[in-house]
């Protein structure tokens, strides 16, 4: 390109930048939110909060009953044991054969009955619509988050070699000044946590290789391209052994108590059980493998885990993969999922990820801006910036504005709605497209439209607490100690007492302006 | 952008196609030649070949926006894909 290599990056990070960025926008910011994926979803789930908290071994006992009943035939069982992240626990399996279709059930640990809840996507519409735009055809969406991704290590890279003064501009920061406090904001937010966007959207594109860079697998797999997953994941010498011929037995008679209190002695207690795996239940020789908690472990899919013979209950040889770049990827699953961070961690994270979110918004207004400023007054606002300028707000105000609507739906809508999970999504889709029409259909200044839509956003905030409070269904006991509802009641009143003084301040700056001009021109006189 | 001339724009088309198509050609046969070519075992080396594709892509993305020619943009794509491609076609299959 013509000019020096900076000025063609600046050139690269602009366009790249506002053609990706109202996608990233969406990614980033549900992104944060998924790392309280469990806890969204417990909130949206007030019934299950009034289950006790049960120890994972009996949990798996009366798990592994329960699927002897529902699955007794099943290829493997697996079982997400309760946590202080989820009373309930997960359940799937994968009907006969290897083959067999994966099924799932959330189950109440103490009855082994379906864990009764109302019907809600909970935290998993934010984390579906993070990796694969929710709603899409097949792996549309995961492709288009995987361009996205490529584009914002683009964008990184080319935005790092634009800024001449990356460590002195860190320091400055001018508020109130135009555009070049937007500019201020966007390299402190985009310098302050640099190495987190650069690992998060490598990690990020590294999990789905297989879908965008299969060409590796093609090479070497061929057509047996599911091989390489269990090699991944299983250790040669465990895999050698779980392929021995096969008789039928019964499920009830695996040795599940003494292999629990097994593992619970090399962990240090059974409270230490994370999940439990069942190859081949009905069969012998059936395979138990028992999983920590994630805990203490970066390697998110092979950390510490114990195998042992179903029906003998001897140990096995260590079923993870621990090699090499096996054990890399586990990593790398790790980095990006954070199960292994306490809550406060997550919190961090997740205020870091919103950074993201800030630095690509102030990218968006920036673009937008700096354009406006060109454009003389009395002369047609083009037509481009018009279209930039108001999908910025769709997507910068509309989204949170959406995300506190569907929170708010979920209290809302009556317990027996029919379809009431496809309806809450509707709602948010719904909240959203009303943004849209907001921001393109009102004649009135780009300043107004943004003061009104974040007004609405402090006002659906407010409104998820109040709605808690009146339209909980499920009463209070049980519920009231756990820190769930307080959490996201006080995120939600957080966030709308925010916005209420921020709204006050700048309605207060204003005038305080003018004053402070006319009193320069007094003091001149 | 306002006051861009028709050959400016032809020649970001250009180095777009060049940067997004070529770059990604590259990447997809350097990846499978890393995945045949590394000792480790056969998982190790499809994934480190993996891990690798992402870098190497971004480089080539930026440098089809940093030469000084268009024709060199494409030159340095293209020659290292058909060649690869080709000795690929004649070895493995």
């Amino acid at each position: 390109m013509k000019g020096s290599v900076r000025q063609s990056m600046a050139w690269l990070h602009r366009w790249v930048g506002l053609l990706i960025g109202w996608v990233l926008f969406v990614i980033f910011t549900l992104g944060s939110l998924t790392y309280f994926k469990s806890e969204i979803t417990a909130w949206m789930q007030p019934e299950l909060l009034s289950i006790p908290r049960v120890d994972p071994a009996v949990a798996a006992e009366v798990g592994a009953r329960a699927l002897t009943q529902m699955a007794p035939d099943a290829e493997r069982w697996y079982l997400a044991l309760p946590s202080e992240r989820s009373r309930a626990m997960l359940a799937y399996w994968q009907g006969a054969g290897p083959q067999g279709g994966f099924h799932q059930a959330w189950i109440d640990p103490v009855t082994g009955g379906p864990a009764m809840a109302r019907d809600t996507l909970g935290g998993e519409f934010f984390y579906q619509m993070h990796y694969e735009l929710y709603g899409l055809p097949g792996v549309t969406g995961r492709i288009i988050v995987g361009i996205a991704a490529m584009a914002m290590l683009v964008a990184l890279v080319s935005g790092v070699i634009t800024h001449r003064k990356i460590f002195q501009d860190f320091f400055t920061l001018r508020l109130f000044r135009g555009m070049r406090s937007w500019l201020d904001m966007h390299n402190v937010t985009a310098v302050v946590a640099l190495p987190f966007y650069l690992v998060i959207t490598y990690t990020g594109l590294m999990i789905f290789f297989y879908l965008y860079m299969p060409w590796g697998i093609m090479a070497r797999y061929g057509v047996d391209a599911g091989k390489l997953f269990d090699e991944i994941q299983r250790s040669p010498a465990f895999m050698a052994r779980s392929t021995a011929h096969a008789t039928n037995h019964d499920p009830s008679s695996i040795l599940l108590l003494q292999i629990l209190a097994q593992s619970g002695r090399v962990w240090g207690g059974t409270g230490e059980l994370g999940a439990l795996e069942i190859v081949r239940p009905a069969q012998h020789p059936a395979t138990v493998i028992v999983s920590r908690r994630p805990h203490i472990m970066l390697n998110d899919r092979m950390g510490a885990s114990l195998a042992f013979d179903a029906a003998s209950g001897q140990s096995l040889p260590n079923p993870a993969n621990t090699h090499g770049m096996a054990y890399a990827a586990g990593v790398m699953y790790g980095l990006h999922e954070a199960h292994f961070a306490s809550l406060p961690l997550r919190g961090l994270l997740c205020l870091t990820g919103l950074l993201g979110s800030a630095m690509i918004a102030t990218g968006l207004i920036l673009w937008s801006g700096k354009r406006l400023a060109r454009v003389q007054e009395g002369v047609r606002i083009p037509l481009g910036y018009r279209l930039v300028s108001g999908l910025n707000v769709t997507v910068i105000a509309g989204l949170p504005l959406s995300i506190a609507a569907y929170l708010c739906l979920n209290r809302i809508l009556p317990l027996d709605w029919p379809a009431r999970a496809t309806w809450e999504v509707g709602g948010f889709l719904g909240v959203w497209l009303l943004a849209l029409l907001h921001a393109f259909v009102r004649r009135i200044p780009q300043g107004q439209i943004w003061r009104e839509q974040v007004l609405l956003i402090g006002l659906m905030c407010a409104a998820i607490p109040i709605s808690d409070v009146l339209f909980n269904h499920v009463g209070w006991q049980g519920a009231i100690g756990s820190g769930v509802l307080w959490g996201v009641d006080g995120v939600a009143l957080g966030v709308a007492l925010m916005i209420a003084g921020g709204v006050r301040a700048l309605a207060r700056r204003r005038p305080q302006g003018r004053v402070n001009v006319m009193r320069r021109q007094k003091q001149v006189s | 952008m306002a006051g861009v001339s028709s050959r400016e724009r032809w020649m970001i088309a250009s180095r777009s196609l060049a940067a997004i198509v070529g770059g990604y050609a590259l990447t997809a046969e350097s990846v499978m030649w890393l995945a045949r070519l590394l000792p480790e075992p056969r998982v190790d080396a499809v994934l480190l070949a993996s891990f690798l594709s992402y870098p190497l892509y971004l480089v080539v993305i930026l440098w089809a926006f940093i030469a000084r020619r268009t024709g060199w943009v494409w030159g340095s794509i293209l020659i290292p894909v058909v060649l690869m491609t080709l000795a690929r076609l004649m070895w493995w299959s």
